[in-house]
């Protein structure tokens, strides 16, 4: 009888639970509770066993080397710790991002040599060398701040306070502040520290190498055109969010105008997602990131209720600061179009 | 490994007794439980689990894609489609009727036409439900294949067929005209013009975005184009463009920065960025047979 038991770990096994099977695994049983007792045996039983698994069911045998699992990657995976695969994670996936990152410093150079077509050759050099080095660093921050997972703290569990936080509010008195929200709070003020923008990053570094050398005044030129632009492209955002939602809804031109008007006033990066990852849940699309209690106001009682209160889409991705971040790179990225070198920079 | 047990002719002994009822219990067992247990039965069963799970891969039940893709998988299958229908047809009169102050009875007759839309709309989906209905497409035949596209095709056209986007064609956009006075007419008309201009400058966002990237503009120069691009926009079907292209493409853009005044245009940036911007308008012209093609123009 050949038996070739690969362990399945929890996997149910199909022979196993056919009937009559636990018959046949009694069998089994028996025949090595008889072979065990070969000693004084009376009936031949010939067991042809595979080497591992005789190893395995012999305890007296010597353990059988396992062939299946390559050795050498086996060793190096067990060679890196949990921190260092992380960190390896992390700088794979910064070397991802830095090409787009690459293509936003061309975005703020191609802009740069329109308003500065004069610049020296040894500036040229500096400034796309301290771009360059903005842009490893930027994408390093990037991957590190997508790698940090969020979390979401779960809400409070019973009375705020405790005792003296509940009569302190039945009585309109100041509620002391738990130590443990306390410390909650401080670690989220310094994960926040942390996440860098990296779109900032290298146009900051550009502008602050442009002002190293030719002066302040070009520099506050630059970072002028910089925030006009932006602007420009968080007014294209707002404007087709709201096309998205007069699709839907049927706006008139001053609720347009109004909804336009009232996304813009509070503008966050999580609105670019609500273009590109619309949901539908129960049959009604939600918008991540859309102030839903800004536009509501605008609506009739008809439209809002198609549009519903954005309750579902409160803590999904975009919601956060992380996907804030997210969004905005991947909203100036996609539009930053793959450009050549331009060989005037490294004249 | 091969385990040997030597057979002995001798009387069995005590201590081996219980032994040989179980050997002789379990070969009896084995016998009636049909063939032997073998080692292979693990790998036969993990093959069929593997082989299970790729069929159903492999295979799909178009009720239940249909109930997906139309019915939301609420269960409530095609009956979903007609209440959106008419929900979405219901908000389009109430966005008249907010425009355009309407009368009980141009309410009523707007209304009538908005159940004739739905219910033709309904008639199109329910024959398709009908064609596909109790099918199973096999992904791993050539036939399946087909049918799976040629199930999508149909999908797509119907949705487009009976999408609001296209309004202007349903049955309550047909009437409206004839169904308003001249003052409601001439309101409706201006949220007509509005809601166009505003579709038009999502596809003009979407293409200077790019451009901009491209040739590095300055605020100035973006203004200077888009007045260019508003004062004389492509008498394009934007209904019609949202359905073929979606809401914000570039290549629109460019397709009017070619039909405009070069010369004006050229002013607007100096050499090195005309080069570039030449070969994005020179993108765009090679759209004018597509637009042709697809009977974008407006008529």
């Amino acid at each position: 009888m050949r038996v070739l038991s690969r362990g399945s770990g929890n996997r149910r096994d199909d022979a196993a639970h056919r009937p009559g099977a636990s018959l046949r695994c009694l069998g089994l049983i028996a025949a090595i509770t008889v072979g065990s007792g070969r000693a004084e045996g009376q009936v031949a039983i010939e067991v042809d066993v595979a080497p591992a698994e005789a190893a395995a069911a012999d305890t007296t045998a010597p353990a059988a080397p396992e062939d299946h699992t390559p050795a050498v990657p086996a060793a190096e995976e067990a060679a890196l710790t949990p921190e260092a695969a992380a960190r390896q994670q992390i700088e794979q996936m910064a070397a991802q991002y830095e090409p787009m990152l690459m293509r936003l410093l061309q975005d703020d150079l191609e802009l740069l040599r329109t308003l500065h077509g004069d610049l020296p050759v040894e500036a040229r050099r500096a400034i796309v060398a301290a771009g360059e080095e903005a842009v490893k660093k930027g994408a390093l921050a990037f991957s590190e701040a997508m790698n940090t997972p969020h979390v979401v703290p779960a809400p409070p569990q019973g009375v705020a306070g405790g005792f003296f936080g509940a009569v302190g509010r039945a009585f309109g008195l100041p509620i002391p502040e738990e130590p443990a929200r306390r410390a909650e709070g401080a670690e989220k003020a310094e994960a926040r520290k942390k996440l860098i923008d990296p779109c900032q990053l290298v146009s900051d570094a550009v502008a602050a190498s442009l002002v190293e050398q030719i002066g302040e005044e070009h520099g506050a030129d630059f970072r002028d055109q910089l925030s006009r632009r932006e602007k420009r492209s968080r007014a294209a955002t707002v404007r087709r969010l709201v096309g998205i939602l007069d699709d839907e809804l049927f706006l008139s031109a001053k609720q347009r105008e109004a909804i336009e008007a009232a996304i813009g006033e509070k503008w966050n990066e999580g609105l670019a997602m609500a273009l590109d990852h619309q949901m539908e849940i129960n049959g009604r699309k939600i918008y991540p990131g859309l102030p839903y209690e800004r536009v509501l106001p605008h609506l009739t009682p008809a439209q809002q209720s198609k549009l519903g209160d954005g309750e579902q889409s409160r803590e999904i991705f975009g919601s956060n600061r992380q996907g804030r971040l997210q969004s905005k790179f991947f909203r100036r990225a996609n539009l930053a179009q793959q450009a050549e070198r331009d060989p005037w920079w490294f004249e | 490994m091969v385990v040997r047990m030597m057979p002995s002719t001798t009387a069995i002994s005590q201590a081996g007794a219980w032994r040989m009822a179980l050997v002789v219990v379990s070969l009896l067992g084995a016998l009636l439980a049909g063939r032997p247990l073998q080692g292979s039965d693990d790998t036969v069963g993990e093959e069929k689990e593997a082989q299970q799970q790729q069929n159903q891969f492999q295979t799909i039940a178009l009720d239940q894609q249909m109930q997906q893709m139309l019915g939301d998988g609420s269960g409530r299958g095609i009956e979903v489609v007609r209440t959106k229908a008419m929900a979405h047809l219901e908000l389009e009169i109430d966005s008249l009727d907010e425009a355009c102050a309407l009368s009980d009875a141009q309410r009523d007759k707007l209304t009538l036409a908005a159940r004739l839309e739905a219910a033709a709309a309904m008639q199109l989906f329910e024959a398709f439900q009908r064609r596909y209905s109790g099918r199973t497409v096999d992904f791993q035949t050539r036939e399946g294949q087909e049918t799976w596209q040629q199930f999508h095709r149909e999908l797509n056209e119907i949705q487009r067929a009976t999408s609001r986007s296209g309004r202007a064609r349903h049955l309550p956009g047909r009437i409206v005209g004839s169904l308003l006075d001249d003052r409601q007419r001439d309101a409706w008309r201006a949220e007509a013009t509005s809601r166009r201009a505003s579709q038009w400058r999502r596809h003009m966002d979407g293409g200077l975005a790019m451009l901009e990237s491209s040739v590095g503009m300055t605020d100035r120069q973006h203004e200077a184009i888009v007045a260019l691009l508003l004062e004389d926009p492509p008498r394009i079907d934007m209904g019609r463009a949202r359905e073929m292209f979606g809401d914000n493409n570039p290549f629109l853009c460019w397709y009017a920065l070619s039909r405009l005044d070069q010369d004006r245009l050229e002013a607007i940036f100096d050499a090195r960025q005309w080069k570039r911007v030449g070969n994005i308008v020179r993108q765009g012209e090679q759209w004018q047979p597509q637009i042709d093609t697809l009977k974008l123009t407006e008529e």
